[in-house]
């Protein structure tokens, strides 16, 4: 009788183990994936802009447009131009016909700059998150990229973004948005607005990297993020940035 | 229908069901995560297995010649016909919906990522890639003001000129135009870059026309004929506070606020010199017309002075487009010659011509 009992409690007992050691194995799977996506010695990828250093003179523009083929009339990264008069008024223009040169307009205006925009790559971003198809997408080593096999050009991502980062592009009507040159920066190479720009002004690099140049600035400059009460998580840090830009 | 034929359809649903199962197994062993179509795996694997029992029974019933009423047994299984079916259908469109690599690093498919790095080839090369060849030009260009700008910025993207070095050459815009892209005077444009309104520059270079192209007198290789590279130019510090000028001073005028000026300019520290320029020819040109400040920080910059006469030429030269009542044009190579060409072609205007700019050479 008591041998009995016995019998059905270590049966219990191993059928329990059993149990537990496939729930194990099961979860074993998901365990390493998470640590192939922290693992490993990927970088992350940020973008920087010294605002104080910035001509102006759309370098990046054109050398995006060329480097991407990107549809007339729409930017994947632009320049903006703030001048605000003696009254506190703001006008922000932006050169975008005419191979993108700035035209002389406020003359009267006390303080002027350029602030060159991009996609922010977000660390949170709200485009992926309102993608119905899974489209829109953040790699690992951080960046918001587009599925050009998946995106049925709904729009929702453009609405979502509060940086106007994307656009539908009229030839393919999927939406299109800066990759950070992800064909170029895969190789070791800089994006094309980076390594058009003659002042130095926009800084790619990698954040995990303690010693990188981006690191290094952000350690050591005084930098804003925009809009971020957004809570994006925006990861382009812009260096003598004034209260005037949003 | 007969109760065979529900057996026989019993039995075909039940080996689609394992054949989908296997098709999914195959697909998951690659992707999507694990633990969820494990659990799937199962459910459709007993709902398959019912099924086929079910229809084994029913074909054997049906062979035995049994009555075709339902035995007691056969409409508890029911369920697990249908819901196995309902499996397979649900899984099988899943399965042609999702795409492949879904999930495997996020919810997006993982092979889109090196759709992206391929997406197409890089067309700007680089100025490295312009060095395999073009390294003459570098060596100007590296030592004057414009080392900061790529090759490609002005030149296009390399691309296909390296592909076709021979047949693909690269063109370049030459007119004023693809100068003041970056040099138009302009708002919001920083002070200490360099910036050309056409009108002003051509007045006071003497130039009549207005079309006339920068690269008539500017090399965009070496603008300003720079003879050392910036970074080897003397530091100059920037004035901020009272002891960068009040150290070891005694003239106490200066620590007079009335006296004391609001902005720092090259004559507050020296006043000899400037006090000296007044009066010359060159008395209208400013300080850092030559003497080229590069800012570096906001505490130095890079006191530039040029030696090469071709920066003087700059003004100087002797050209169809100058116009009377200008600077004074200079034809050098006629000018050497009227030193026996003993005067080589580097030689430097200001041993002989300092008087009209100022006496003394470096004053404190």
């Amino acid at each position: 009788m008591s041998d009995e009992r016995d019998d059905g409690l270590r049966n219990r007992r191993e059928a329990l183990q059993m149990a537990g050691a496939a729930v194990g194995l099961l979860l074993l799977p998901i365990g390493r994936l998470g640590a192939e996506e922290r693992g490993g010695r990927q970088p992350y990828w940020g973008y920087a802009i010294d605002t104080t250093k910035c001509i102006g003179c759309c370098a990046c523009m054109r050398a995006c447009r060329e480097e991407n083929d990107v549809a007339e009339g729409y930017f994947r990264t632009w320049i903006e131009r703030y001048q605000i008069k003696a009254d506190g008024s703001v006008t922000v223009d932006a050169a975008t016909t005419d191979d993108f040169v700035f035209s002389e307009r406020d003359p009267d205006s006390v303080k002027a700059y350029f602030v060159p925009k991009i996609c922010n790559h977000c660390e949170k971003s709200v485009c992926n998150q309102v993608c119905p198809v899974g489209a829109a997408y953040r790699t690992s080593d951080g960046v918001v990229l587009v599925d050009t096999k998946r995106c049925i050009g709904c729009g929702y991502c453009v609405q979502a973004c509060p940086y106007g980062s994307r656009f539908i592009d009229p030839r393919t009507h999927m939406a299109d948005k800066c990759t950070l040159c992800y064909h170029r920066i895969t190789k070791g190479q800089l994006p094309a607005c980076v390594q058009a720009c003659p002042k130095g002004a926009r800084i790619f690099g990698d954040l995990s990297d303690p010693k990188s140049e981006i690191s290094t600035i952000l350690k050591q400059r005084r930098y804003r993020l925009l809009k971020p009460e957004m809570g994006t998580h925006p990861k382009c840090y812009y260096v003598g940035l004034d209260r005037e830009v949003i | 229908m007969s109760t065979r034929s529900r057996g026989w359809a019993a039995i075909a649903t039940g080996l689609c069901a394992l054949l989908a199962l296997a098709a999914m197994a195959y697909r998951d062993s690659r992707d999507v995560a694990p633990a969820f179509s494990m659990a799937v795996l199962v459910v459709v694997g007993l709902a398959a297995v019912a099924l086929l029992a079910v229809g084994v029974s029913l074909v054997a019933s049906a062979r035995e010649g049994r009555p075709q009423e339902p035995a007691s047994y056969r409409h508890t299984l029911r369920p697990f016909g249908v819901l196995g079916a309902l499996f397979v259908v649900a899984f099988t469109a899943r399965g042609l919906a999702v795409p492949e690599g879904f999930g495997r690093d996020g919810p997006y498919r993982a092979g889109a990522r090196d759709d992206a790095a391929q997406a197409r080839k890089p067309r700007y090369q680089g100025a490295a890639a312009c060095l395999e060849c073009h390294a003459p030009e570098n060596q100007e260009t590296g030592k004057d003001v414009h080392h900061t700008v790529q090759c490609e910025t002005c030149h296009g993207p390399g691309d296909a000129h390296i592909a076709a070095p021979k047949e693909q050459h690269l063109t370049v815009d030459a007119g004023a135009d693809a100068c003041l892209v970056c040099h138009r005077k302009l708002t919001a444009r920083p002070g200490p870059f360099p910036q050309i309104h056409p009108p002003d520059h051509f007045r006071l270079v003497g130039v009549k026309e207005s079309g006339v192209a920068c690269t008539r007198c500017h090399d965009p290789h070496q603008p300003i004929f720079l003879t050392k590279p910036v970074a080897e130019a003397r530091l100059h510090p920037l004035v901020h506070r009272c002891r960068d000028c009040h150290v070891n001073r005694t003239d106490e005028t200066l620590e007079r606020p009335a006296a004391h000026p609001a902005i720092f300019q090259c004559g507050t520290c020296h006043a000899a010199v400037a006090a000296d320029a007044k009066g010359r020819r060159h008395a209208d040109v400013a300080c850092t017309t030559c003497h080229l400040f590069i800012r570096e920080s906001d505490f130095a910059g890079r006191i530039v002075r040029n030696t090469d006469p071709r920066f003087c030429l700059l003004c100087h030269r002797a050209a169809d487009f100058r116009r009377e009542g200008g600077p004074a044009t200079i034809d050098w190579d006629e000018h050497r010659k009227t030193y026996d060409d003993t005067l080589p072609a580097t030689a430097p205007c200001t041993p002989c011509h300092l008087d009209t700019v100022h006496a003394e050479r470096s004053p404190g």
